[in-house]
């Protein structure tokens, strides 16, 4: 999964949900020393950030205190689809600089781990909910999709190394597992916003965020001041988040969209985008993880979706790790060790998801958390990364 | 060529998506659009406006104005009150930034002349407007409101609303034109004593009112609800300011988003608590600017500078809102009375700067910075509604008519008095005069 955005005060990158991890440790000869088992839950204080928002947005929710009232989560909505869009760019801009020849295979590999994952955890997860009759927010097949493309996120910050493209590639699959991810979650998103012409919808917000991407080319560099660049940035943003969430379809392809033309479009569009989302980020992203874990609604139905949903995706993650580990040559343990730590991207879909069912139930943004949980807790007690992988 | 080229880009997103849109589009779910959009345009139209030496502020009216419901509908009627959810923020933080600009040791050495000009042309303005309406209300296109001392009521309700200064915008012309001098202060501390004068002044007409016509039952309930209003503002303002204060000196750290964090909590609490938001916002950042101020001044950098997409948003918001309808049903009413307006405050300011023997600001000045009118006068307009169904709708019509024309009139004479008055710009020139004596040290 793409680094998420989180800054510590010294500027070191911090890891996302999920994510684990390992602190990082420089030996006095400028190497890495390699922590033995991958830490969880942000038991680490690298990643503890992301546990907190989430964690703190379930306190202040209205399953315990209710200061963020249903009412109150209802206004952030915006707020949400711009940090949804923000998310997008980054997964661009970072899919986008890449080095050509490493992400074809990553890619390559990322996808096919991406989409056995998510087949195997939508149809297992399909077959159960036929089978128990559920009473669920949307049409069983769409709920199961949904859920299958939500569980399946990886998180690859999970690592907390130094993750050079060309020595670790299963890392990279990880990361690059975020744009199909995306993609088929655009079509998730569509599908749960009940359009007749799910595809029109796609094209036509993509056909809106190009529009966007081009506006913001022409007026970044021409700023006359740090404030007005500022704002330029922040309206592209908002308009990226915005227009796709008024048709219903979903703000991270469009930010996807946008980060990848002003990456391949000359001039330094991307580097000013980059220097200034990552303002924005700091209180976008938080916001997310505390509106989804405001969202959480504490319910029998979460027990018997979360249960079989961690197995099913384990399952599916050990299946894709092997095939991914054959396309791109790397140990099938290690790119499992990558693939199977969940990632918030997951959790940024199933919230696009849950905005535009508009039903109040949070049932999918729930399970998806504590699946999230359950997994990470697995990842703790199943995975163990071996010093040589990165020799 | 690129701007303009970017707003095209802009332009052709917003339209492609609204008129191609599925029938599953969901206007409730249109914020960010509206949000991305007038930020972006609105920014760009303040750009062009201050080309033509007008305020950039009266672009982003403008641009409100156009792509609101009543001309293009880019923005729909649902969008801009969408976009009225910033109001608080951007109300809270203007008003901190008006705090922060008062200082109180400067404002010491003018509070003679502030009072006596504020004093002039507040209970000046009310009265004669009180007199004028009491004796044209039969003329007037107004239900009646009863007898000669309910009409007295009336009138002076009327006049109370007439009379009232906009505070936040009167700031936001200084903000956003980098302004620092006398007349900024001067006006700065007019429109902030004006709006806890008129205050007193609308709940004591409308106490009047009540008995003198009949409407809900009078009783000292709302005197207690003024103190409140007016005391409580002052003291939780002051308070939140001290907490800021602890913050900045201890902390310091992500000013602007604690700062943010600090408007949307004072917007919140002051409408649970029914307080003026303004007077609370505005006694936190004096506080601030009073008590710490070596921080202040890194404080002020920083607000002032994210200050810029509160204003568009802002403005842009009340353009979109404008009632253009209003102004077609009673215009030329609406016209003549700002006319009235205009003639009467440049009087009564002449009068005021004469007695207080000002000399350092040209009296031909000062009533250009209290033309602007806007949200408060709409809100206390909708209360007079609300009380007197009859003709207190119709005063509302009539105030929503007025406050759109000095809402588009006032930014750009105040901006021209600022020009004249050769104090735009002199805020960045003081702060580089204050950067470049502290390295020197």
């Amino acid at each position: 999964m793409t680094q998420l955005p989180f800054t510590n005060p010294s500027n070191k990158k911090l890891s996302g949900v999920g994510t684990s991890t390992a602190t990082q440790m420089s030996n006095p000869r400028g190497g890495v020393v390699l922590p033995k088992r991958i830490a969880a839950l942000g038991l680490r204080a690298s990643a503890m950030p992301s546990m907190i928002y989430v964690l703190v947005g379930f306190i202040l929710g209205p399953q315990l205190l209710d200061i963020l009232s249903s009412e109150i989560l209802g206004h952030l909505d915006p707020a949400v689809s711009i940090g949804l869009a923000a998310l997008g760019v980054f997964v661009g801009l970072g899919l986008g600089s890449h080095h050509a020849r490493t992400t074809r295979w990553a890619l390559l590999a990322a996808t096919i781990g991406a989409v056995i994952t998510a087949a195997v955890i939508a149809i297992a997860m399909y077959t159960l909910f036929q089978f128990w009759e559920l009473d669920l927010p949307s049409s069983t097949a769409i709920f199961a999709f949904s859920i299958g493309i939500c569980g399946c996120a990886s998180a690859a910050a999970s690592l907390g190394y130094d993750i050079r493209p060309h020595k670790h590639i299963a890392a990279r699959i990880a990361e690059l597992e975020d744009v199909p991810l995306i993609i088929l979650g655009g079509l998730a998103v569509t599908l749960a916003s009940a359009g007749i012409d799910p595809f029109g919808q796609m094209r036509l917000a993509i056909i809106a965020s190009l529009a966007i991407s081009i506006a913001g080319w022409l007026l970044f560099e021409r700023a006359r001041s740090d404030a007005e660049r500022a704002v330029f940035v922040t309206g592209a943003i908002a308009l990226l988040g915005g227009l796709p969430a008024f048709i219903g379809a979903s703000p991270l392809v469009s930010g996807v969209v946008a980060g990848l033309v002003w990456v391949y479009i000359p001039g330094s569009a991307d580097r000013i985008i980059a220097s200034d989302l990552r303002k924005l980020q700091q209180p976008l992203v938080p916001l997310l993880l505390i509106v989804a874990g405001a969202s959480i609604q504490l319910n029998p139905l979460l027990l018997w979706i979360t249960v079989p949903l961690v197995l099913f995706r384990l399952s599916g993650k050990l299946i894709a790790s092997t095939a991914a580990a054959r396309i791109v040559g790397a140990p099938a343990a290690f790119v499992g060790t990558v693939l199977v730590p969940p990632g918030a991207i997951g959790i940024a879909i199933a919230l696009n998801i849950q905005q535009v069912l508009g039903t109040g139930d949070t049932i999918l943004v729930s399970s998806i958390i504590m699946a999230a949980v359950a997994s990470e807790i697995l990842a703790v007690a199943l995975l163990t990364v071996k010093e040589e992988w990165f020799n | 060529m690129r701007r303009v080229g970017g707003l095209f880009f802009v332009i052709v997103a917003v339209v492609i998506v609204q008129r191609f849109s599925p029938d599953t589009a969901t206007p409730e779910r249109s914020v960010a659009l509206a949000l991305g959009f007038a930020l972006i345009a609105a920014s760009l139209l303040g750009h062009l406006t201050e080309l033509l030496r007008l305020p950039r502020l009266s672009g982003y009216l403008l641009f409100g104005l156009l792509c609101g419901p009543y001309l293009l509908n880019l923005i729909t009627s649902s969008m801009a009150r969408e976009l009225e959810i910033i109001n608080g923020l951007a109300i809270g933080l203007i008003a901190f930034i008006a705090g922060l600009e008062l200082n109180l040791k400067h404002l010491r050495q003018r509070m003679r002349a502030m009072l006596i000009i504020g004093g002039v042309s507040i209970v000046g303005l009310f009265t004669l407007l009180t007199i004028v309406f009491w004796i044209a209300w039969p003329w007037l296109p107004f239900a009646s409101p009863g007898g000669p001392l309910a009409r007295l009521a009336a009138s002076a309700v009327t006049a109370g609303l007439v009379v009232s200064f906009s505070p936040t915008v009167s700031i936001a012309v200084i903000a956003e034109s980098r302004a620092k001098g006398p007349l900024s202060e001067l006006v700065l501390a007019i429109v902030v004593m004006g709006d806890l004068v008129l205050i007193v002044f609308f709940a004591l007409a409308m106490q009047f009112a009540q008995w003198a016509i009949g409407g809900p039952a009078s009783d000292v309930s709302i005197l207690v609800h003024l103190s409140w209003e007016l005391v409580g503002s002052l003291a939780f303002g002051a308070l939140v300011g001290g907490f800021f204060g602890l913050y900045l000196k201890y902390v310091g750290r992500e000013l602007t988003l604690i700062l943010l964090g600090l408007c949307v909590l004072l917007a919140i609490a002051s409408a649970a608590l029914h307080l003026e938001l303004v007077l609370s916002a505005l006694a936190a950042g004096l506080v601030v600017e009073n008590i710490v101020s070596s921080e202040g001044n890194e404080l002020k950098e920083a607000v002032e500078r994210s200050a810029l997409p509160v204003l568009i948003v802002f403005f842009a918001a009340a353009g979109a809102s404008l009632q253009l309808d209003a102004l077609a049903t009673i215009g030329w009413l609406a016209l003549g009375l700002a006319a009235l307006r205009l003639i009467l405050i440049r009087k009564a300011t002449a009068i005021g700067t004469k007695l207080a023997g000002l000399t350092d600001i040209p009296d031909n000045l000062i009533w250009m910075g209290l033309i602007s009118q806007a949200g408060v006068t709409l809100g206390l307009a909708t209360i007079v509604a609300t009380e007197f169904p009859g003709w207190g709708s119709e005063i509302r019509t009539l105030i929503v008519a007025l406050t759109g024309l000095h809402v588009l009139v006032g930014p750009v004479i105040f901006r021209s008095a600022l020009s004249k008055a050769g104090e735009i710009g002199k805020l960045d020139a003081n702060l580089e005069e204050q950067h470049a004596s502290s390295e020197g040290f």
